[in-house]
């Protein structure tokens, strides 16, 4: 399904993820007070099985935030955060409280970070390609990233063994704070929304 | 003693000083089947209970599916001349690791994922010693031929053998 799309519609891709992504950053930066940059997002074709690997090994700890897209298009967003990134994030949010990872309020305030991140990814595409995007409640947990990982994979596999990927990385400026960002669209809507891109004149393509 | 990590999807078979593992499972299954007498083994990872329309795609990997896995990881073991009668499973994995975390069609996967592998082991004829199911919590666990053992971890470092 994800072969038809060529060369030019992924830059398309690229360019809107990319957006949306900048204003993510942009809000993690207001939210922890610290300069948080991100790489240029990567789309990736990837086997199914292959995903755990790019997000650091099935067996290291993250936090991870999963996100249903619902509205015009759908897809799940995947936010990853290694587990010192997560609990330092945390605690510039909380205002340097030490809270411990499996506190309520800790809990609470990744959720909503992870909120306010996909809400500005999702609101800053949606401008662009005319569409109503809107993010499920988040689902959290703190665990391996394999099993974390397990169910997008069964979601994203009922329809394909490959998944098209769109990664990006957050990283400080300083150390401290990285983190993956995963969006995985749907193939059945993918098209739509590149295409309501195109129409919307959204930059990157060669049309 | 040689570890062989199957992957998500995948299924292996194993013999005497080997130990097949599966990393990171959340809602995805570990399916261990063994012959007591011949020391031989199979591990399948699974992630869903069956296809749901019942539609093969071109290359698609069939076992990610309980349906097909089960079976065939019982069918590897007969080929390298185990006997049904003497195979033995145990289980872990089903867990629902995201507190919303359901399906888009709103069921939980984990326990589908359960129910259809111990359905499909009664059909074929393979005894259910032990498992390790459902819960919040991932599982990365490690099953040893020569012993028959399945060791259970989680990320908060509980450790269970069955």
């Amino acid at each position: 399904m994800f072969e038809k799309i060529d060369e030019s519609r992924l830059d398309i891709l690229r360019e809107i993820c990319s957006i949306g992504a900048g204003h993510a950053a942009t809000a993690l930066s207001q939210l922890t007070g610290r300069r948080i940059d991100l790489e240029v997002p990567r789309v990736l074709f990837v086997k199914v099985q292959e995903v755990p690997r790019i997000a650091g090994g099935a067996e290291t700890v993250v936090d991870g935030l999963y996100f249903r897209i619902l509205g015009d298009a759908r897809g799940v967003i995947l936010m990853i955060f290694p587990e010192d990134s997560g609990r330092e994030i945390v605690r510039l949010v909380l205002g340097n409280q030490d809270v411990s990872p499996e506190d309520s309020l800790s809990v609470s305030a990744m959720r909503e970070i992870g909120n306010i991140l996909t809400s500005a990814f999702l609101s800053a595409i949606g401008q662009l390609a005319g569409l109503s995007l809107i993010p499920s409640v988040p689902g959290y947990a703190r665990d391996m990233a394999g099993s974390i990982l397990d169910l997008v994979l069964i979601e994203l596999s009922r329809l394909e063994d490959t998944a098209l990927v769109i990664e990006t990385v957050f990283r400080e400026a300083g150390e401290g704070i990285r983190g993956h960002f995963f969006l995985l669209p749907d193939p059945h809507t993918l098209e739509a929304t590149i295409r309501a891109a195109e129409r919307a004149g959204a930059p990157g393509g060669s049309v | 003693m040689s570890r062989v990590a199957v992957g998500i999807a995948d299924l292996r078979t194993g013999g005497p000083g080997e130990v097949l593992a599966a990393v990171g499972l959340g809602s995805c299954v570990a399916v261990a089947i063994r012959d007591r007498l011949r020391l031989r083994g199979s591990l399948a990872h699974i992630m869903l209970p069956q296809q749901s329309d019942g539609r093969r795609r071109a290359g698609e990997n069939m076992r990610k599916y309980a349906e097909v896995a089960v079976p065939e990881a019982i069918r590897a073991l007969e080929y390298i001349g185990c006997h049904r009668a003497d195979m033995e499973a145990k289980i872990a994995g089903g867990a629902s690791i995201f507190d919303s975390g359901r399906a888009a069609d709103g069921s939980d996967i984990g326990s589908r994922n359960v129910e259809a592998v111990i359905r499909i082991l009664a059909e074929q004829g393979v005894p259910l010693l032990a498992s390790d199911v459902g819960g919040r919590e991932g599982r990365t666990i490690e099953f040893s031929i020569d012993t028959g053992e399945l060791s259970v971890k989680t990320v908060r470092g509980s450790r269970r053998v069955l």
